[in-house]
């Protein structure tokens, strides 16, 4: 069943744009104003150096804006110092990356819960939180397991639960499928909608428009602009991806 | 009460986080075995090489020390600033006198008797068959100045009381007088010639531990000097040996013992030469040591600095990934300054063990005795924990400064 529409705002950038510096500045996103609801599911599709990247990085905290602004759960995080800027992405956003970025010293388990340690939750509930997500994602008998020993789809997996453990409004996955098989992209993407499905928003950056299409909404872009953007009305077909 | 709270509060989120941070850095060491071995082995260099020369300062200022300590602070000497012609400043009964200060081991009057004739000491008399030049000078010294430069002979026996009363023409030849005269065996009582006069060899001096020069002297009784050739025009000393930390207290009293009537007459001195000199060589020993052991701690640290900032450099992607998880640029600092600490405190440890074992080996090889101070072994593995630390600074703050977005795209 597909979840119902966002009511609030989780994310507001408001003509938010993002230039590098240097002899001939690049203007990796040009002004844009663009609202994340809380539980809301955007794809984000574009060739390479459409500004992508820049617009999920500024999302999810990583970098500010150069001019304009991003408002976190109504925060305005232009000027706020670098402390409490990591403290709002540790505790409301989630991070999958496309190489999975795994500690490569680290089991799963202790993967998962590092993240944990970042939000400052007990040591004492970091173990039991970790292994749930790692049940979460169909994962838990590995969860001894080194980054190494795991295969592509199961690194992906623990990658998902490190970055829902500590139960982040907004999910935001860059290529998420980029390094997958068919079979195992798919067992991701359903995995990112049961997620979705649990209340959690979730951003794809995506070239594959098939990944796409499971999203209820998708942005284009080009050039660091957003150039469309469609609303998914009707219930989701079962896509092949 | 909240203020309570919120400072308890406040300590047990600090306490966690550093619970958090060590055990992050603890667990980035282990997990590159080859690298921390490498790592620790720059510091366990420095550190060990810092503690072997403190050891080794401790150690030859033992050695030191105990050659001076001996004489050091037991000696006084007494000079007499008014030679006279007439008479010797110092009565017949000057060792006696002085024998009775307490404090006083034994003392001895000494001078260097000026022959008109050269050579002086002559193997056979001069008349029968002249011989090459020698150095062999006569001292004139009093019974009591054997024990007091505690004499030892390799033949023979020294003259006493007796002798020296008597004006015996008898004399003990130094070690390096003997060898110039050629006077090997005195079973037969061989005789050496004197400004032409024979006096017999009763003994042979192999070694002193005061007035060394005395090795190349033949040596006679005082009186028996004063009788052939008076009073010498330089004026005579008079050694006294005192017991550890007596020097002061005798060298106050000895003039008015010996001269009573006169005692501005002697100058006294103690042997604060030794202190001096034991002093200037413990000082530039140490100035030394301690400048070889900087040396080498910079050295390690900066085989630190260089392992650090590679292992920052090759994490890149490390740091962006726990950037994106919540980690703040002091978290990234903390950790990357704790792994270096850990290196640097482990070094040390490795290091100080090394010192050791080597300070051992070298001590035992010099027949040295080891001597470690505990203020300088104790605190090497800090001191290796703090070039870590030190050392770590500047890669911890250049990861930290890492833009995450380009560190996830390495």
């Amino acid at each position: 069943m597909t979840p119902a529409p966002p009511t609030e705002d989780l994310l507001v950038l408001d003509r938010a744009e993002r230039t590098y510096g240097g002899a001939s500045p690049v203007h990796a996103l040009r002004p844009t104003t663009l609202s994340v609801g809380a539980g809301d599911y955007v794809s984000l599709m574009g060739r390479s150096g459409s500004g992508k990247s820049t617009l999920l990085n500024l999302m999810g905290l990583l970098d500010r804006p150069t001019a304009g602004s991003v408002a976190f759960t109504g925060t305005d995080t232009r000027d706020i110092p670098d402390r409490q800027m990591s403290a709002l992405r540790a505790s409301h956003v989630g991070f999958v990356f496309q190489n999975y970025n795994l500690i490569p010293h680290r089991s799963a388990m202790e993967n998962v819960a590092l993240g944990l340690a970042y939000q400052r939750v007990p040591r004492s509930k970091r173990i039991p939180l970790a292994l749930q997500a790692l049940d979460r994602v169909g994962i838990m008998h590995r969860a001894a397991a080194l980054p190494g020993q795991l295969s592509g789809g199961e690194r992906q997996r623990v990658a998902i639960a490190r970055a829902v453990a500590g139960r982040p409004a907004l999910l935001l996955c860059d290529e998420p499928t980029g390094n997958l098989d068919i079979a195992n992209s798919r067992a991701v993407l359903e995995l990112l909608d049961s997620l979705h499905g649990d209340g959690i928003a979730v951003v794809i950056v995506t070239h594959d428009p098939g990944v796409a299409a499971r999203a209820r909404r998708h942005l284009v872009m080009a050039d660091g602009v957003i150039t469309d953007e469609a609303t998914r009305r009707t219930e989701r077909e079962p896509t092949d991806t | 009460m909240p203020i309570r709270h919120t400072v308890a509060a406040r300590v047990g989120a600090l306490a966690a986080s550093l619970a958090d941070i060590t055990a992050e850095a603890g667990t980035s060491v282990s997990a590159r075995p080859v690298r921390s071995s490498l790592t620790m082995l720059g510091a366990a260099i420095g550190v060990a090489a810092f503690a072997v020369v403190t050891g080794l300062t401790s150690t030859t200022r033992a050695q030191v020390n105990g050659q001076f300590n001996s004489l050091a602070a037991t000696e006084v000497v007494a000079s007499d600033t008014q030679p006279s012609s007439a008479s010797l400043a110092f009565p017949a009964d000057t060792e006696q006198l002085a024998d009775r200060i307490r404090g006083v081991l034994s003392s001895g009057i000494t001078f260097q008797v000026a022959l008109p004739s050269t050579p002086g000491v002559t193997r056979l008399p001069p008349a029968i068959a002249p011989e090459s030049a020698n150095s062999v000078q006569v001292a004139a010294v009093s019974p009591g100045m054997f024990p007091t430069v505690q004499a030892a002979l390799s033949a023979g026996r020294a003259y006493g009381q007796i002798a020296d009363q008597r004006r015996q023409d008898v004399v003990v030849l130094g070690l390096g007088a003997a060898e110039q005269l050629g006077v090997r065996d005195i079973s037969v009582q061989p005789a050496v010639y004197i400004d032409g006069i024979p006096f017999t060899v009763i003994g042979i001096l192999k070694s002193v531990r005061r007035e060394a020069g005395l090795l190349q002297d033949a040596i006679i009784p005082d009186r028996t000097a004063l009788r052939y050739w008076g009073p010498p025009d330089s004026g005579a000393d008079l050694i006294v040996a005192t017991k550890p930390g007596s020097a002061a207290v005798v060298a106050s009293q000895i003039s008015a013992a010996i001269l009573p009537t006169d005692p501005a007459r002697l100058a006294v001195v103690t042997s604060s030469a030794p202190f001096i000199l034991q002093s200037a060589i413990n000082s530039d020993i140490s100035r030394l040591l301690l400048l070889a052991g900087i040396i080498a701690l910079l050295i390690g640290a900066a085989g630190i600095a260089t392992v650090t900032l590679t292992s920052v450099l090759e994490r890149f992607y490390e740091i962006g990934v726990r950037r994106a998880l919540g980690a703040t640029r002091s978290t990234i600092v903390a950790q990357f300054l704790t792994e270096a600490t850990i290196l640097g405190a482990c070094g040390g440890v490795a290091g100080t063990c090394a010192a050791v074992m080597a300070l051992v080996a070298v001590s035992g090889a010099n027949g040295w005795y080891p001597v470690l101070d505990p203020l300088t072994v104790i605190p090497d593995p800090l001191i290796g924990a703090a070039v870590g630390c030190a050392a770590g600074a500047y890669p911890a703050l250049r990861a930290a400064r890492l833009d995450p977005v380009e560190a996830l795209g390495r």
